[in-house]
């Protein structure tokens, strides 16, 4: 009878010992679980630096990263701000469904972006509350479905922009809209389906020069003179090698 | 005794000495001659696309630090570089830009120091070192269609598709608000035609082909070192479009007095009675576009080249406008068989180039200031580029 009681005290306690095992598997997994989502959750860098002779590298490598502003709700970032001279920018991203969404003034910069991945959103606004003269922006893209949209000089004075852009993907779009002198563009573009929009307005120089490579793409490069006062002068250099690409090109001096 | 102990001592030295001087002139000779055949210099700065040519072919990605032999090719594409050389001298290369290396001694007696390079295309910087290592004398700089004789330090060439070269002399330093401009020293340019000299800060020159004279030398004004691109050649500033035609009319004028001959006056065929009507002429009857210097330059190079190779093509089938130069479209139409390459190129209210293959099927839908065309290779159904332009 004592063994009997024995070895139901025995079980009983095996049983408990079993549920405390059950017990701290489960909160294992639990704090394991949401140290996962943690771990996957979106890399968040906000800026809002003003100062000269700045160097920033950015190295992000992941998925659904931001570099911007603030996020005022899960998914979308407001602008960074950067403001300053002589600035030298690197950024890496690495990754699909990455943001870079930002706001800058900046004077005789250099800016290095390299952007690797799917679906990725890059809108950046450049001397639209403050000048950002002879900057250069060196930009490479290897992805699909991405979306980018650089403003130059909407507002204020962006001029002797050097702009560099490599594209090795598909199904990306891209809308380029330069709104001021003495804008060089030069575009290597080698994917399918892709569309992309250069705009250059103001008076002055303004040169694009498009190496295309791709089937059923479809281009549009407008050279205005945008403010009418003065009559700006285009260069348009497109070699293109492709069995289905639309190209629409505009050189005209009006007010667009 | 002691005599023939100094003797021999004397006889040991000198034998020293002399095996000595020949061990460093051995030595001194290895060196010059690696210096020749060596590293001469390597890339200091390095963006984007760009490389090295080397051995008649192999193409070496650039990068910074990497080395610069003699013989070397640099290129650029959508890319800069900036090469360093023994002897401090600068080289930096903008985009679509390439220059060779065709000699470069760096010998510790600068008399012996050479520099030799040719710009092929695009725009390149050039600045001796500030050590002059190299006598200004012993570096020459060609071009397609010019040399260029260095007794300045800093300048730029830009050389287009067509061979033309663009010379700027850059001052000492960025020009100043209050005026403070000093030349960085003078260059000559040169060619079968005769020689300008710049001397002073952004003082530039044109030159078209070998045989025709460089451009009367003007000075740009309002723009900086940054400014300086292929853009410049391609868009020159006003001042320099202003000295074509000048230069250009002048020519014709001279050519027109020394090819007069009266014996060649047909008096029978004058029409007296349309004296009145040529007293008529006014500066509104000036046809301006006659003197558009690039668009002739242009159409002499195509009709003495390009169209000799369109006639023995067999690929190209373009409608809507002739190969050359045509009045009718304002289109250039170039084929490039060593390239396979087929071009358009319109210099009217800016420049168009449309590049592609020779086998392409393209349509050109091009409307200026209301004059349509429509120019077609193949079927045209494969690319469709619409061109739109106007004053």
């Amino acid at each position: 009878m004592n063994n009997i009681d024995t070895l139901k005290g025995l079980g009983s306690l095996f049983i408990k010992y079993v549920i405390f095992l059950s017990f701290l598997v489960g909160v294992y997994f639990i704090l394991g679980g949401s140290a996962d989502a943690q771990t996957s959750s979106d890399n968040e860098i906000f800026l809002n630096q003003s100062g000269d002779t700045i160097t920033l590298n950015i190295d992000q490598i992941g998925y659904g990263n931001k570099i911007g502003g603030t996020v005022t709700s899960s998914t979308v970032a407001t602008d960074w701000l950067l403001t300053g001279s002589s600035l030298t920018i690197d950024i890496d991203q690495v990754g699909n469904n990455n943001q870079i969404l930002g706001s800058t003034i900046f004077s005789s910069s250099t800016v290095d972006i390299l952007n690797t991945g799917d679906s990725n959103i890059i809108t950046w606004d450049i001397g639209d509350i403050g000048s950002s003269d002879s900057s250069a922006l060196f930009l490479d893209f290897t992805g699909d479905t991405n979306l980018f949209t650089f403003n130059q000089g909407s507002v204020a004075s962006a001029e002797r922009l050097d702009l560099d852009v490599v594209v090795i993907g598909s199904t990306n779009t891209f809308d380029f809209d330069i709104e001021s002198d003495d804008a060089t563009v030069n575009l290597d573009l080698t994917g399918d389906t892709n569309d992309f929009v250069i705009n250059q307005r103001d008076a002055g120089y303004h040169s694009v020069t498009l190496d295309y490579t791709g089937d059923a793409g479809n281009i549009d490069i407008n050279q205005w003179s945008g403010s009418g006062l003065v009559s700006a002068y285009g260069v348009i250099n497109g070699t293109i090698v492709s069995d289905n690409a639309t190209i629409q090109i505009n050189q005209v001096d009006a007010v667009e | 005794m002691v005599q023939l102990f100094q003797t021999t001592r004397l006889y040991k030295l000198t034998k020293w000495m002399l095996w000595s001087n020949l061990l460093l002139f051995v030595f001194y000779g290895s060196i010059t001659s690696y210096a020749a055949v060596s590293t001469i210099g390597n890339i200091t700065e390095s963006s984007g696309s760009n490389g090295v040519k080397r051995d008649g072919g192999i193409e070496i990605s650039g990068s910074q630090d990497l080395d610069i032999l003699f013989k070397d090719t640099l290129e650029t594409a959508q890319g800069r570089m900036k090469v360093m050389f023994l002897d401090e001298t600068n080289l930096s290369l903008t985009e679509h830009s390439e220059v060779t290396i065709d000699e470069y001694i760096f010998d510790p007696n600068p008399t012996k120091s050479k520099l030799a390079m040719s710009f092929v295309q695009g725009t390149a910087r050039f600045a001796t070192g500030r050590l002059g290592l190299v006598p200004k004398e012993n570096i020459v700089i060609n071009t397609p269609t010019a040399t260029i004789g260095v007794r300045g330090t800093d300048f730029t060439t830009t050389v287009d598709e067509l061979g033309r070269s663009l010379v700027i002399l850059l001052p000492e330093t960025e020009c100043t608000i209050d005026g403070d401009c000093s030349p960085s020293g003078e260059i000559t340019v040169t060619n079968d035609g005769g020689q300008v000299v710049l001397s002073e800060a952004y003082a530039a020159t044109m030159v078209s082909s070998f045989d025709n004279a460089p451009m009367t030398p003007v000075v740009l004004e309002n723009i900086t070192i940054l400014q300086i691109d292929n853009m410049f050649i391609v868009s020159p500033p006003p001042q320099i479009e202003e000295q074509m035609t000048e230069d250009a009319q002048q020519a014709d004028a001279t050519d027109a007095i020394l090819d007069f001959n009266e014996l060649d006056i047909d008096q029978l065929a004058e029409d007296w009675d349309d004296e009145e009507a040529d007293l008529e002429f006014s500066e509104l009857d000036i046809n301006f576009l006659d003197g558009d210097f690039l668009q002739n330059v242009l159409t002499a190079f195509i009709s003495q080249d390009f169209l000799e190779e369109s006639s023995s093509s067999n690929e190209i089938d373009v409608q809507g406008t002739s190969f050359g130069y045509d009045a009718k479209t304002g289109y250039n139409t170039i084929i490039d068989s060593a390239g396979g390459e087929l071009r358009f190129y319109r210099f009217v209210n800016g420049v168009i180039s449309i590049r592609t293959s020779m086998t392409t099927n393209i349509t050109l839908d091009s409307e200026n200031e209301g004059k349509k065309n429509f120019i077609t290779n193949g079927d045209g159904q494969s690319v469709l580029v619409t061109i739109r332009q106007g004053g």
